[in-house]
């Protein structure tokens, strides 16, 4: 067992350069690799649970302007509804109102009509009863005084 | 056993180097393991599957272990301690290929320890300064100084002997046995060492893949203890 130095010195040099070739081309870049990669995957971890947060979060907001859209909606519906119901009892109580105003001025109508007739009629009894007086009694009647003879003797009567 | 054949020579600036069988025993892990690596770059995917999946594996492990050996701090030692982990690995296994590993050259096993020697004291200067280091010697007292440096300079030795003697003392073992099944082989008219072919494998399994593992182990996890032992004092 003797020691050769040639031998020593380049084991030395070969670990030297293997070191340098492993460090450079194996441990460097493998453990750099791992690295980058459990950090891209920490980060898309990361990301997802942020991702999931803000969709929590714009659903939770989301469901509370349902709400309120759903809320709103009614109290339009009962708006209109109010204002219909109301609309409609307007149109009733209008369409009432003319009713009588009409039924009035129908009343109002017959009872000038009858007024209108009655006259009619007395005239026509005047006429008529002149008119038999002058076949009966001739023809020198005085028109203008009968007529106001027969006349009064209606209006007595009471016809 | 232990004799160094010297493979061929070359002189770099009136220097002679004599390659042994070792140095180029060291160079085909070298390569393999250059290969490997090549492979496997440029297949890194976001999704692991296949080979990548044992990398990662490889490389996490290594890293948790530096982690929890020595802590955050020294987490940037993970590519030497790595490194040293898989060449060792692989210097241990090569038994298997039916060569000698080139561990059970003491020289290999010297050049390892030199190399976990002075990472220990670069890194306990570093961290502490020169003064500061160099009064550690006198820890706890000026009286303990020759003790200290004896106490310190062994650790190359032991680590080194302790790697260089297990797969030493693996690789006669296993010979021995290859030996002992020829010759029971030839006692039994067997005309070929026909023994040797199915049970030497649990010999193999315990000394080539246990020990080889398991003194690999040993000296990474000494070398990391030493470096943060001997920072932190």
């Amino acid at each position: 067992m003797e020691v050769n130095l040639t031998t020593v010195i380049f084991t030395i040099i070969n670990v030297l350069i293997l070191y340098w070739y492993l460090r450079k081309f194996l441990f460097t870049p493998v453990t750099n690799f791992m690295n980058k990669r459990t950090k891209s995957i920490e980060d898309k971890i990361q990301s997802a649970e942020e991702k999931l947060k803000t969709a929590e979060e714009a659903k939770v907001k989301y469901e509370s302007k349902l709400q309120m859209a759903d809320d709103e909606g009614k109290k339009i519906i009962d708006e209109y509804r109010t204002k219909a119901i109301k609309r409609s009892d307007d149109i009733i109580m209008s369409a009432k109102k003319e009713a009588e105003a009409i039924r009035k001025r129908a009343e109002l109508d017959a009872e000038r009509e009858y007024e209108r007739v009655q006259d009619e009629i007395k005239k026509q009894i005047v006429e008529l009863s002149l008119l038999a007086a002058k076949k009966s009694i001739g023809e020198q009647l005085d028109e203008e005084k009968h007529h106001e003879l027969i006349r009064e003797f209606i209006s007595k009567v009471g016809v | 056993m232990g004799e160094v054949k010297t493979l061929f020579e070359f002189t770099i600036g009136g220097l002679k180097f004599g390659i042994t069988y070792s140095v180029v025993a060291q160079w085909i892990v070298m390569i393999f393991i250059m290969l490997m690596v090549l492979l496997i770059r440029g297949r890194m995917n976001d999704v692991p599957r296949g080979i990548q999946v044992w990398v990662e594996t490889l490389v996490e492990t290594i890293n948790s272990l530096v982690r929890s050996n020595m802590g955050e701090k020294y987490e940037k030692f993970t590519p030497f301690v790595g490194t040293l982990m898989i060449y060792l690995l692989l210097l241990n296994l090569f038994g298997l290929t039916g060569f000698r590993p080139p561990t059970a050259d003491y020289s290999v096993a010297l050049g390892l320890a030199i190399i976990s020697f002075v990472l220990i004291h670069a890194t306990a200067i570093r961290n502490n300064g020169i003064k500061h280091y160099l009064k550690g010697y006198t820890h706890p007292y000026t009286a303990m100084l020759p003790l200290n440096i004896v106490e310190r300079l062994v650790v190359p030795v032991s680590l080194s002997l302790r790697l260089f003697g297990n797969i030493t003392a693996a690789v006669i073992l296993v010979e021995l046995i290859y030996d002992g099944l020829a010759y029971l082989s030839g006692v039994l008219h067997l005309g070929i060492p026909l023994l040797q072919a199915v049970i030497p494998i649990p010999f193999h399994v315990y000394f080539d893949l246990f020990d080889g593992a398991i003194q690999m182990f040993i000296f990474v996890m000494l070398t990391m203890i030493f470096i943060k032992t001997t920072s932190d004092h």
